[in-house]
């Protein structure tokens, strides 16, 4: 342990000096979530950007801002906002094109650093992640050392600039409402003991799973912070949200939420689950046009050129898929359809065929901005086909992959894609391949 | 302000516990000394590996590329201050 670690009380209810597994599970569980990562990354790569307010911008051309310095932060910039507003609130903002895979590169690294404290970390986007330190933290002299320590060695080893906030609880909900709580570089604990005053204090939009429309809902319902959430009749939630709702609010108004991912919300037991490809529910591709198109032919070779990553991230993963859904926005104005198949598939013409299909039978009226192709009920690839047919069509994606694994992405693609802007491969924020992005990259 | 380069360089280097740290390099005649390496990544490209490092010269920082295929190394930006 390093001499400048000193495990004293961090903010919260945690009294440090033996920190073994708490709360009513015997679980400790960190949240880790890096600060204004984007910008932060962009001003660690270049001196000359510290201490002043940084917008990260999609490309040239784009026309919001995907994240913010802290120094922007300070000026009201936040994620998602027009740059028109953002200039009106800060005119001295710099604006730097965003490098995906710069970003993600530093994600597996600050997970690497992780994964010296225990295996059961799990990716939760690309600036946050879940470490289960239960079975471990004794070996590093509890929960508040192990942050300390990966606090001081992402600035060691990655860049000093970075900084983290860690939140230490006894559950997935609770450790990343710590998270949030002491920010920038901050460590915040809740424990069963100052659970109560910590949720009664906080908003509820700032855990994770109320969103801006829920909370819109719950207000409706005349529920505007923890303490009205927790005399809410169950009764009153089914019949205002649906059936799904009671179960989950009662436990996420005292703290007792295990999981935040929305599917697990039923499971009993906190899940750290380092084999993301298993837990995979559905593999996607979505992508912003830089301006509004009604062109067919364009909207086709969108639909080509998304299908195509959409399979090669599902044959990587030794996926396929049964169902084909199709997702379009413009104009305000979104839609989305799919289909079920009996035999799944991985093969992107496949893929695209039936997307085509599903964007001609919404009769879209207006024109497109927004494309995003999804695949799920997924299961392994585990037959091959024993059609000739189909048997060549393998050997081709085969060879395909091959060709581009060796010279990169889009060496050969569709001739169908020759003539128009090539969507290449990316990480996103959400990391919603990350079972894809954690085994192959 | 960030200025795009892309120019071929020759780099002075030193290799030190496992690590490649770049200590300069020559660019249009002219030497650039590095004084502290900011930030480093890596890049795939199929299976070229490119390894970047951002480092600070003495009147600005610089990103550096160096491809493990072809042992190439470029000036790829320049980062000047006032931006």
């Amino acid at each position: 342990m390093d001499k400048d670690l000193k495990p004293t009380s961090p903010p919260g209810g945690l009294k440090i000096k033996n920190c073994h597994s708490f709360g009513p599970n015997n679980r400790t569980i960190l949240c880790l979530d890096m600060d204004s990562y984007f910008a932060t990354v962009e001003q660690q790569e270049n001196p000359y950007l510290r201490a002043k307010p940084v917008g990260v911008i999609k490309a040239v051309g784009r026309t919001c801002v995907i994240a913010a310095s802290k120094e922007a932060k300070k000026y009201g910039v936040k994620t998602g906002m027009p740059l028109s507003d953002v200039r009106r609130l800060c005119p001295k903002i710099i604006l730097v094109p965003t490098d995906m895979e710069k970003y993600f590169y530093v994600t597996k690294r600050f997970a690497d650093i992780c994964r010296r404290y225990t295996p059961l970390v799990e990716m939760f986007s690309i600036d946050e992640l879940f470490m289960d330190v239960t079975s471990s933290e004794h070996l590093f002299g509890g929960a508040v050392i192990v942050a300390l320590e990966i606090k001081q060695q992402i600035k060691k080893e990655i860049g000093d600039w970075l900084s983290c906030s860690v939140g230490i609880s006894y559950n997935k909900f609770l450790a990343k409402l710590a998270s949030k709580k002491n920010k920038p570089d901050g460590l915040f604990v809740i424990t069963p003991e100052n659970k109560d005053d910590i949720l009664l204090s906080t908003e509820l939009v700032e855990v994770c799973g109320i969103g801006r429309r829920l909370e819109k809902r719950l207000s409706s319902m005349g529920v505007r912070n923890f303490s009205q959430l927790r005399q809410l009749p169950d009764s009153t939630v089914q019949a205002q949200l649906g059936s799904h709702w009671p179960a989950v609010l009662r436990r996420m108004a005292y703290g007792d939420l295990e999981d935040i991912n929305s599917v697990s919300y039923n499971k009993k037991d906190s899940v750290i689950t380092p084999d993301q490809i298993s837990a995979q529910k559905s593999v996607s591709r979505t992508y912003t046009l830089f301006a509004d198109t009604y062109n067919l032919r364009v909207i086709n070779q969108y639909i080509r050129n998304l299908s195509e990553e959409t399979a090669w991230k599902l044959r990587r993963m030794k996926l396929v898929g049964r169902l084909i859904g199709l997702s379009i926005r413009g104009a305000d104005q979104g839609a989305w359809n799919h289909k079920t198949f009996k035999i799944p598939t991985a093969d992107g013409l496949l893929i695209a065929k039936v997307c085509e299909q599903l964007f001609k039978s919404l009769n879209w009226p207006n024109p497109v901005r927004f494309v995003g192709i999804y695949v799920s009920l997924l299961s392994p690839n585990s037959q091959t086909s024993l059609l000739p047919k189909d048997q060549k069509r393998h050997e081709i994606l085969k060879t395909m992959d091959y060709v581009n694994d060796k010279f990169g992405q889009f060496t050969l693609y569709p001739a169908q894609l020759v003539d128009g802007e090539q969507v290449k491969p990316e990480v996103n924020g959400f990391l919603g391949d990350k079972g894809f992005r954690i085994l192959h990259q | 302000m960030i200025q795009a380069i892309g120019d071929k360089i020759d780099v002075y280097a030193k290799f030190s516990k496992g690590s490649l740290i770049p200590q300069g390099f020559t660019w249009k005649q002219k030497d650039y000394p590095l004084k502290k390496l900011n930030f480093s990544f890596r890049k795939q490209e199929g299976l070229t590996v490119l390894l970047y490092y951002s480092a600070l010269g003495e009147t600005a920082a610089y990103e550096l590329e160096f491809n493990l295929k072809t042992f190439i190394w470029r000036l790829t930006k320049a980062y000047l201050p006032g931006s």
